[in-house]
């Protein structure tokens, strides 16, 4: 990926930096900025592929793993308890938020989903956390 | 309880339906689809444009237009046609195709695909309003040359300003394709496989990446001489006006590119198809297309060799420029081996790429015509120029384009085009536009100049027949226009593979492709 950054920023300068010493100079800001978007784009979409959000469904416990850039943050919930809820943007023109969490404590998971997989991410979560419930009960009741 | 309350709130969100769809959306077959309806109605704004021109043309004397507003029709039309047009129709493609071909979601940066779609229409607002202000809209030819254009009224601030948004709107659409296919692609998805379609829109935008900044110096530096007391390209205050024709056309020759080597994609995935055979040569292929990328790099000159260089400089940009014969010929010819012994069909989007070949040839040969620098000294500004770019762009690129929105509306819509009118469309197209730009050789051969209202007797019956070309062709458009709108509306149901053997990942999916397609990555063998 760096190299074809690099390819692009000696084509663009060379291009450039042969107008500038012509006296055009008005062409290098305009390299300049484009190749700054180029190289942006690539480092935000480089470190997109990195990120991920894990959801461990276990007897006891639901546990959320976010990794975002170099951060990573975990959140353990009682399974029993546990919630997905979802809840609408600042306005309609806004992706809705999904949460999942358990005694008022939420974290959102799966914001780059569209609203669709957001669904579908739902409901296999609950029907994840819900497998388990028979088997909890089984217990009370011996 | 859990379950019930979630399934509540899941019923509140939605997506926004309407106008509110079209603006917010980010989702790539609607950019895409928005893309090719501003090229579509750019195109027949265009085309009106030219239906003015060549009604003045009909006869000889001014009797439609005066020639000022002439002119303005014929800068307009160019403007329109190549930023408006051309270049957001391919987009257009890129956007709904590149996903579905490498397998892939959606774009890498789908909040900056829907803000460079939507800058389009402000910019050609304000380009088109340009003919509504006091002196009319620019009239200094495409090319805006200094000193002409530093002259130019208002108008000229318009379009300057307007070129700058449709350059942002272009390098955010080559920084979103290019991040799209290095990022994006499914697994085992190595570059050496991606359809050619993907490789040829790959370095369409590094050409843009490349030139777009020059283009933008340019007109800023026009904008500085005509407000700021500048000097680049003023003679009057010391400026070189030639300098601006060299820095120009170091844009406008991959421009050039960036206009037809997509179109060479569109047809490299249709030939296979209706050949039933794998394209011949892939690497070859690649290779010409990069080739042809470096070389649109050092041949700008050619098209001012009558401005006067040295003689160096004349045979270095006629050899470079003949040289670009070289990997367009490897194009040809493997196109055409692709063809060699395969089931042949001829279904409309093949009719189409078949003549892409055929005319795009012809403006080829007659590129290299005007490539050799003494017999441009006769042909230059005059119709044979006229007559060989619109070879090379509408029965390259356009046409290229009709032949792709065939080839995949089927999978946009759901629906099977009427082919009968489909093969009609095709067959007074091509016929009409042989019958408006072939003549045009002639009149240039003879030594009718370009961009002029009026002309000499002896080009009269030529430029009858181009007009009346002119005429028809813009009507056959109309055809399109209707068997697009009514494959959009309903029609026999189309199958997910559409064709008989078709390739890639598009073909895969359902059709109507669902809004979200590749949401698990595909596996590739």
């Amino acid at each position: 990926m760096a190299l074809v950054v690099i390819c692009l920023v000696v084509v663009s300068a060379t291009i450039s930096l042969s107008f500038f010493t012509l006296g055009y100079w008005m062409i290098l800001p305009f390299a300049g900025l484009e190749i700054l978007a180029v190289t942006a784009a690539m480092a935000i979409s480089v470190r997109a592929t990195k990120d991920y959000e894990l959801i461990v469904v276990n007897d006891q416990t639901v546990t959320v793993t976010k990794r975002r850039g170099k951060r990573m943050v975990t959140h353990d919930f009682q399974r029993y308890w546990t919630r997905i809820r979802r809840e609408r943007g600042v306005n309609r023109l806004h992706p809705t938020h999904l949460l999942i969490g358990s005694h008022g404590r939420f974290v959102a998971i799966g914001s780059a989903l569209t609203e669709e997989l957001k669904d579908k991410l739902a409901r296999q979560i609950r029907k994840a956390i819900r497998n388990h419930y028979p088997q909890v009960h089984n217990k009370v009741s011996e | 309880m859990a379950t019930a309350e979630a399934a509540h709130h899941d019923e509140h969100h939605g997506h926004p339906t309407g106008i509110l769809r079209w603006i917010t959306t980010t989702n790539h077959k609607d950019i895409g689809t928005l893309y090719l309806c501003f090229s579509l109605t750019m195109f027949l704004v265009g085309g009106l444009m030219a239906l003015v021109i060549r009604a003045e043309l009909f006869q000889p004397g001014l009797q439609v237009v005066d020639p000022h507003f002439f002119n303005q029709m014929t800068t307009m039309h160019a403007l329109v046609m190549i930023f408006g047009a051309v270049m957001p129709g391919f987009v257009g493609f890129a956007n709904w195709m590149i996903p579905m071909m490498i397998g892939a979601p959606d774009m890498a940066l789908p909040r900056l695909n829907n803000w460079s779609f939507w800058i389009l229409p402000f910019a050609f607002t304000m380009l088109l309003a340009s003919l509504f202000t006091a002196g009319g809209g620019p009239a200094s030819g495409w090319t805006l040359y200094a000193p002409l254009s530093i002259q130019g009224g208002m108008s000229v601030d318009m379009t300057i300003f307007a070129i700058h948004m449709m350059g942002v709107s272009s390098i955010l659409g080559a920084i979103n394709v290019i991040v799209t296919i290095f990022n994006m692609r499914a697994p085992g998805m190595a570059l050496m496989k991606l359809p050619l379609f993907v490789w040829t829109w790959l370095i369409t935008a590094f050409l843009l990446i490349a030139v777009m900044p020059v283009l933008a110096g340019a007109v800023t530096m026009l904008l500085t001489d005509r407000h700021f007391d500048t000097a680049f390209f003023n003679p009057a205050g010391g400026g070189d006006p030639v300098m601006f024709q060299h820095i120009f056309w170091f844009f406008g020759h991959p421009e050039v590119y960036i206009l037809i080597l997509p179109a060479f994609g569109i047809i490299s995935e249709i030939i296979p198809t209706f050949s039933r055979k794998p394209l011949f040569g892939y690497t070859t292929m690649v290779l010409a297309t990069a080739g042809i990328a470096f070389l649109s790099f050092i041949v700008w000159a050619h098209h001012m060799f009558t401005v006067g260089m040295p003689l160096a400089g004349e045979l270095f940009f006629m050899y470079s420029t003949m040289l670009i014969a070289v990997p367009t010929g490897v194009k040809v010819f493997n196109w055409v081996s692709t063809m060699w012994r395969g089931s042949l069909t001829f279904e409309t989007p093949m009719l189409f790429a078949l003549a892409v070949v055929f005319l795009f040839t012809i403006g080829g040969f007659s590129g290299l015509m005007l490539a050799i620098t003494p017999a441009d000294f006769q042909y230059h500004d005059t119709y044979f120029v006229v007559a060989h770019f619109h070879y090379v762009l509408f029965s390259g690129s356009v046409m290229a384009m009709m032949g792709g929105a065939y080839y995949w509306l089927p999978k946009w819509t759901g629906h099977m085009y009427d082919e009968r009118l489909g093969k009609i469309h095709f067959w007074t197209n091509t016929i009409f536009f042989n019958i408006t730009f072939f003549p045009q050789h002639f009149l240039g051969l003879a030594g009718m100049p370009r961009r002029i209202p009026d002309y000499a007797l002896q080009f009269t019956e030529f430029n009858v027949i181009s007009s009346m070309g002119a005429f028809g062709l813009g009507l056959s458009q109309l055809i399109f226009v209707y068997v697009v709108i009514k494959c959009v509306r309903g029609g026999k149901k189309a199958s997910d593979k559409v064709w008989d053997q078709p390739r890639g990942l598009e073909w895969t999916v359902p059709s109507p492709a669902p809004h979200h397609t590749f949401d698990t990555p595909p596996k590739i063998a």
